[in-house]
């Protein structure tokens, strides 16, 4: 990866977590322009979300929007970049007039795997909440399947289908 | 050749004490395992027993179950309001209160007493995002009753004097101690898009671990203070708690709050999460970290 890919990468993740904070910056008739992030990404305007937009940055995630339903395999979607493993922080950019925005990307596997967070926007008084809401203090990364043994397996109930049930049962046998 | 032998020997120790099982009780598997010296060979048993007792007592499907007749006195009571008319306020009371004052003939167990308390108690402390009442006046508490039996046969396994072993139903967890060779517990999270994957590893440390989701059967859960809203912006959120009773309960309302919950769980002192969304996004608790290790 050249250091001008890698600058669209981190800039581009830089666009798409203020595209919600603009999305409310914009009702206060104040677009920050964040510094040095000219590459023409499309930020997913989430509703304040400071997600990531399946298929722009990041290939591993999982599900388009409104995706949830079919039956897409995750996991083995190629990655169209391929980014080289490390930790990148993004350099900091400009959310006046209400502070500055940094983040951290981690890169494993060819896949972006998580980003953090460096410096978040402040704002005075009661906009602190809203900021607060638009960048939340949780840390936030892109789900990616994992290949490693585990002993157990934690899910949302199966307790239902009867058949499945026998199934995932006499499998978790065979396991052992 | 003596060290080769006493390695063979201490192996062949080692294999011997680790026992598994899975069962279908309670209409999920459930799996157990233990890994000790001193645990007797029935103990599996002993736990699988006590799940079947439970299952006996609290399975909606069941009609001989001690729920099935409450809710069948819950439907009788609340088809004859709909003639006369309520004599008061259904919520006046709390709910535990409302059914144990149904009908003073009725006379409930003390573990149903104590389920129903405990569904009570998590109502209040969640906001009443909680709730095992249902539209039709009956109620369902299988959203707490398997993280409380399963911190019960934990309790039955440390009482019997198992100290490393791994309970598992319907992917909620309950670890002790430690798995063969010394290992660390670990859990995957399933992945929500593909139920055959994982997506991250965890490792409870003893702490409960508890997933509430809709994609198993799509929204099964939904937010007991608005009906119309399904849910559907978090797929999947795993909750790690003191305990899996503990983890449980709040996993099944940090999921009803949708995008909220992982934020109402930050908010809890020893509690940490990891949810996802619809669009493979994934938030965790500041202290989520510390079991990834």
């Amino acid at each position: 990866m050249n250091n001008g890919s890698k600058k669209l990468l981190i800039g581009g993740v830089i666009v798409v977590l203020l595209g919600g904070y603009a999305l409310w910056a914009s009702t206060r008739s104040t677009t920050p322009a964040p510094a040095g992030t000219t590459a023409a990404t499309t930020a997913d305007q989430t509703g304040g979300q400071t997600s990531v937009p399946s298929g722009t940055t990041n290939p591993n995630t999982i599900g388009q929007d409104g995706g949830v339903g079919d039956s897409s395999t995750p996991g083995d979607s190629t990655p169209s970049t391929q980014y080289k493993d490390g930790t990148y922080t993004g350099i900091v950019g400009s959310a006046a007039p209400y502070g500055q925005v940094q983040v951290k990307v981690t890169i494993s596997g060819g896949k972006m795997t998580a980003i953090s967070l460096l410096k978040k926007p402040e704002g005075p008084g009661e906009t602190n909440e809203v900021t607060a809401r638009a960048f939340p203090i949780l840390i936030q990364e892109a789900i990616s399947v994992q290949n490693e043994s585990v002993h157990t397996v934690s899910g949302a109930t199966q307790d239902s289908d009867g058949f499945r049930q026998s199934l995932s049962s006499a499998l978790a046998q065979a396991q052992s | 050749m003596v060290s080769d032998n006493h390695f063979r020997q201490h192996s062949h120790r080692l294999k011997a004490k680790r026992m598994k099982e899975t069962r279908a009780i309670m209409g999920m598997p459930i799996t157990v395992e233990v890994i000790d010296e001193h645990a007797s060979p029935n103990i599996l048993e002993e736990v699988f027993s006590y799940f079947t007792s439970v299952d006996e007592k609290f399975s909606t499907y069941k009609d001989t179950s001690e729920i099935s007749k409450i809710n069948e006195h819950l439907r009788e009571k609340s088809s004859l309001e709909k003639v006369l008319g309520s004599p008061r306020k259904a919520s006046a009371r709390p709910f535990s209160q409302e059914v144990f004052h149904s009908d003073p003939e009725v006379n409930f167990s003390s573990e149903m007493q104590e389920v129903l308390e405990l569904a009570e108690k998590t109502k209040q402390e969640t906001g009443g995002y909680f709730n095992i009442k249902k539209q039709d006046g009956t109620v369902d508490p299988s959203g707490i009753v398997k993280g409380w039996a399963i911190n019960n046969a934990a309790d039955i396994l440390l009482h019997c004097g198992a100290s490393n072993f791994c309970i598992e139903a319907g992917g909620d967890i309950q670890t002790h101690g430690n798995a063969a060779g010394g290992a660390e517990w670990s859990v995957g999270i399933r992945n929500p898009f593909n139920t055959n994957e994982i997506v991250k590893v965890i490792y409870p440390h003893g702490k409960g671990v508890a997933t509430s989701g809709s994609y198993e059967r799509g929204n099964h859960i939904y937010n007991p203070l608005n009906n119309t809203d399904t849910l559907e912006d978090i797929v999947s959120i795993t909750v790690i708690g003191p305990n899996v009773l503990e983890a449980d309960r709040f996993a099944t309302a940090a999921f009803a709050m949708g995008k909220e919950g992982v934020n109402f769980i930050e908010s809890l002192p020893q509690f940490d999460a990891y949810s996802i969304d619809k669009f493979g996004v994934a938030t965790m608790t500041r202290n989520f970290k510390n079991y990834l290790q």
